[in-house]
């Protein structure tokens, strides 16, 4: 069964069936529910390369909002243009989405001498000689990782939780309890959320509500129309047209017949 | 012949055979073959039975016709009984008889029955009736204007009933069954 998507746009101009499925061109049982979502969309637009004070524009125009913004060092793009976006350009979000931006801060700069001696760092991006030392700098001499123990459990005297009928069990037992009952509760929720979104009798399936159109029968010209509500009843009626019909009186004299009155 | 009796009394037909008889005429006649292929899409094949149904009960309900004003109207035209209508008209009480001579009586309708699908007139089915009723001896008795009473010697009928080109229901030319006086209202 083919469907138009005429119907829906006009009822609300803004709206545009995103997505349908069944895909257009496919037969579908009469009656059958067309999924479609006439929510409004959108494609988020490249904002790499553009300066702070071209955001606003562009955020306006494709009817999505700031996100989170953050900087960074990048080498492709000049201090103060934005290097990095997400959602990525090109991609269909709900419009008001938010996209979160990297605005650059310009290459890393590097000193020249001493050769092994950074300047500045990007945050976030340890340098590689990070945990080298210079060479020629004294440098206080760092203190040896000491190695504890292997105590898997603390003894009784060291847990400050454990009490005398804790039997001797080590501390991070209480802790581990309370991860397994968060995670068991955690999953307890789910379940009940599951149960209750999912749909039943008297709770119609989402996708009947968001999107409440259907498909009427295969028309004579072979053209289909979405339309608000299935054709659950055909009207035929059968009416009578009379005739007060025509009379002719005929005598019968001496074998022929003469026409005496006609009605 | 009272009021009572219809053409459907003297043009017997098979009613409940009737639906069948049209499924079969669907290729026969062009008018229920447009319909059928209309309301294919639109109904179900049980439905489309019980249309059939339906419109084989009005058809048969075309032949609901009763006799006597036909033949009233047939006869106020002769000549000698509406000069006696017009001289009982103008003397109450005065009765008068007329000796009709022997002649026949052709009559002819066509209805049609129109189909309407969600309020609209997709269809127009045509179906006429023929009679031809011939009267040998009628008497009228006319009083106050009117055709009060007929007798008659021998009353012969020949009746066709048709669906477009469809022969439904056929009676040829013989005597049929009818009481001595007949009262007549018209």
């Amino acid at each position: 069964m083919f469907f138009s998507t005429a119907a829906p746009a006009q009822r609300s101009p803004q709206a545009r069936i995103f997505q349908p499925t069944p895909t257009p061109t496919r037969r579908i049982p009469l009656g059958a529910f067309v999924e479609v979502n006439p929510r409004r969309w959108t494609t988020v637009p490249p904002f790499k390369g553009h300066r702070r004070d071209e955001l606003s524009r562009i955020f306006e125009e494709s009817h999505l909002k700031r996100g989170s913004e953050g900087e960074a060092y990048d080498a492709t793009y000049p201090a103060g243009v934005v290097s990095d976006q997400k959602p990525e350009a090109g991609q269909t979000v709900e419009r008001g989405s938010q996209v979160s931006l990297t605005f650059s801060r310009g290459a890393a700069l590097v000193t020249s001498a001493p050769a092994e001696q950074v300047t500045a760092i990007p945050p976030g991006k340890p340098s590689p000689r990070e945990d080298r030392e210079p060479e020629g700098v004294p440098t206080k001499p760092r203190p040896k990782p000491t190695m504890r123990p292997a105590t898997p459990y603390p003894t009784a005297k060291e847990s400050p939780t454990s009490g005398a009928g804790s039997g001797g069990s080590g501390g991070s037992i209480p802790t581990a309890i309370i991860l397994v009952a968060a995670a068991a509760a955690v999953g307890l929720l789910t379940l009940v959320y599951k149960i209750l979104k999912r749909p039943g009798p008297d709770r119609p399936d989402r996708h009947e509500v968001a999107a409440n159109l259907e498909v009427r029968p295969v028309r004579n010209d072979g053209r289909q129309r979405l339309l608000g509500k299935p054709p659950n009843a055909t009207r035929v009626g059968i009416a009578i047209h009379p005739d007060p019909g025509r009379t002719v009186v005929r005598f019968h004299r001496s074998g022929s017949t003469e026409k005496e009155g006609e009605r | 012949m009272s009021q009572a009796n219809t053409v459907a009394d003297f043009l017997p037909l098979d009613v409940d055979g009737l639906p069948g008889k049209l499924a079969a005429s669907v290729k026969a006649v062009p008018q229920l073959a447009r319909l059928m292929a209309l309301l294919s899409t639109k109904l179900t094949a049980v439905q489309w039975k019980a249309f059939l149904h339906t419109l084989a009960g009005k058809v048969a309900g075309l032949r609901d016709e009763p006799l006597t004003p036909i033949l009233a109207g047939a006869w106020k035209d002769i000549r000698k009984v509406a000069e006696a209508i017009e001289i009982t008209r103008r003397s109450p009480g005065r009765v008068e008889t007329v000796a009709v001579a022997d002649h026949t009586i052709e009559h002819e309708q066509k209805p049609t029955l129109e189909v309407y699908l969600d309020g609209s007139r997709v269809e127009e089915i045509p179906c006429s009736l023929s009679l031809e009723i011939e009267l040998r001896g009628l008497l009228l008795e006319i009083e106050g204007g009117t055709l009060r009473k007929m007798t008659t010697g021998e009353v012969q009928l020949k009746g066709t009933f048709k669906l477009a080109d469809v022969v439904l229901a056929e009676k040829q030319l013989q005597p049929i069954a009818i009481p001595g006086e007949i009262p007549l209202t018209g």
